[in-house]
């Protein structure tokens, strides 16, 4: 069979067309894309290995600086007192009302409760109306509320109540050493009825978990024997520079 | 007179050896398919031995990523990141909280003093009540004006936020007055 020119070319063209697409298709194309996955992964594993090798030698870096972190931030939450449940709390507060004789009359404790702890509780009423605010505004008078510290901070707080019998005088005193406790254990609210002698205090515990344990561990292992009659000397002056 | 060249024969041959001088069209279009097959081999035998490479790449760098060592070493430092990060929050969470703590009023003798000292010798305290950093002192006073002065006294310490006292009661029974008055603490003492 004779294939004439026209022929020919037109049998050339087709072949071109058939094999390039052929080897594209089924060669080419496939290789390209295994070339992308493969350049995607190495890119990948290259920039795992990049964070490897400046990882690595930061190591004992890191170790130094979680070390010097735990004791900064152990140190700050030390600020405030370990969890304790009130029998333990009972061992701050009972060789101190023995110390000064008092007769515990009556005591209530609560279970710890999550709170936000304010720096003031209760501010003085003021009275608000549009020529009190122009005429403060023109002495550009600050509202001192503004000036007191807060806190977002969530902590546990248990409140323990004391009853006691016991001399004014013996009641400074007992406060007075707990001011100097210097602790997050504070008297939140205390009275004294000078009729009958009776004093409260009602502390407030303000704790949080500690990170690492107190350098000055409080030891509760011991039995402590509290008494007390109530009584007190007469000598006994809380006010000795001209208080009565 | 012209002149007819009759040696046909060589003319024939000079034709012949014209013909052979001349490639076919069938040949150059073979030459070019192969061309073609050749040219996207080559590609292609390219971009499998770059993959041939990338794959030798690959394995290596696996081998040194899942190395054990590596991933120990790896998992302790990511320990160590997340630690430091937990502390970071620990640090920020306590912000202020001591200081909102020390702000807190103290009932101690440092107030108790400033209330006994500024007292006019008349009043006498009969119940003293700290709560919410209010001062309430019930108290009784031989004359009327004494409540006033004890209060003006107070305000005049700039020891509280404010004092003051909802007025006061004559006992006929006692011979005396009886009032409450407030004093509201400030903080930071």
């Amino acid at each position: 069979m004779k294939v004439s020119k026209r022929e020919a070319f037109l049998l050339f063209v087709l072949a071109i067309i058939g094999i390039v697409g052929m080897m594209l298709a089924f060669v080419i194309f496939p290789l390209l894309n295994s070339n992308s996955t493969l350049s995607a992964s190495l890119y990948d594993l290259q920039n795992q290995k990049l964070v490897i090798d400046t990882t690595l030698p930061n190591e004992s870096n890191l170790k130094k600086k979680l070390d010097s972190r735990l004791i900064e931030v152990s140190d700050k939450l030390h600020e405030l007192e370990a969890p304790i449940n009130e029998a333990q709390f009972e061992q701050w507060v009972l060789p101190l009302t023995t110390k000064y004789n008092m007769r515990v009359l009556n005591t209530i404790f609560t279970e710890p409760e999550v709170v936000n702890p304010l720096a003031i509780e209760n501010l003085p009423s003021q009275e608000y109306y549009v020529i009190r605010e122009l005429v403060e505004k023109y002495k550009a008078v600050v509202d001192s509320s503004d000036n007191y510290p807060e806190t977002a901070a969530m902590v546990l707080l248990s409140q323990h109540t004391y009853e006691v019998s016991t001399t004014y005088a013996r009641f400074v005193f007992f406060l007075d050493e707990v001011a100097k406790w210097n602790t997050s254990i504070i008297i939140s609210s205390s009275s004294y009825d000078y009729v009958d002698a009776i004093g409260t205090f009602t502390f407030d515990l303000y704790s949080i978990h500690q990170l690492l344990p107190s350098e000055v561990e409080r030891d509760y292992t011991k039995d402590i024997i509290a008494s007390g009659t109530g009584k007190g000397s007469s000598n006994e002056d809380p006010h000795p520079e001209g208080g009565k | 007179m012209k002149k007819h060249d009759m040696n046909l024969l060589e003319r024939y041959r000079s034709e012949q050896k014209k013909k052979a001088n001349t490639t076919s069209p069938i040949r150059i279009y073979f030459i070019l398919i192969v061309a073609a097959i050749l040219i996207l081999g080559a590609y292609a035998l390219k971009i499998v031995i770059e993959n041939n490479s990338m794959n030798q790449e690959i394995t290596t760098l696996k081998s040194y990523i899942q190395n054990p060592n590596v991933v120990e070493k790896m998992a302790g430092i990511k320990k160590i990141q997340d630690n430091i990060k937990v502390l970071d929050e620990i640090e920020n969470e306590v912000t202020n909280l001591d200081l909102v703590i020390d702000y807190r009023p103290k009932f101690d003798s440092r107030i108790l003093d400033v209330i006994y000292y500024e007292r006019p010798n008349d009043i006498k305290f009969t119940f003293l009540e700290f709560a919410e950093n209010t001062i309430t002192i019930e108290m009784t006073g031989k004359r009327p004006s004494d409540f006033s002065n004890y209060v003006l006294r107070l305000q005049r310490t700039y020891k509280f936020a404010d004092v003051s006292y909802a007025g006061y009661t004559y006992d006929k029974e006692k011979g005396l007055y009886t009032g409450t008055i407030v004093c509201v603490m400030k903080g930071g003492n």
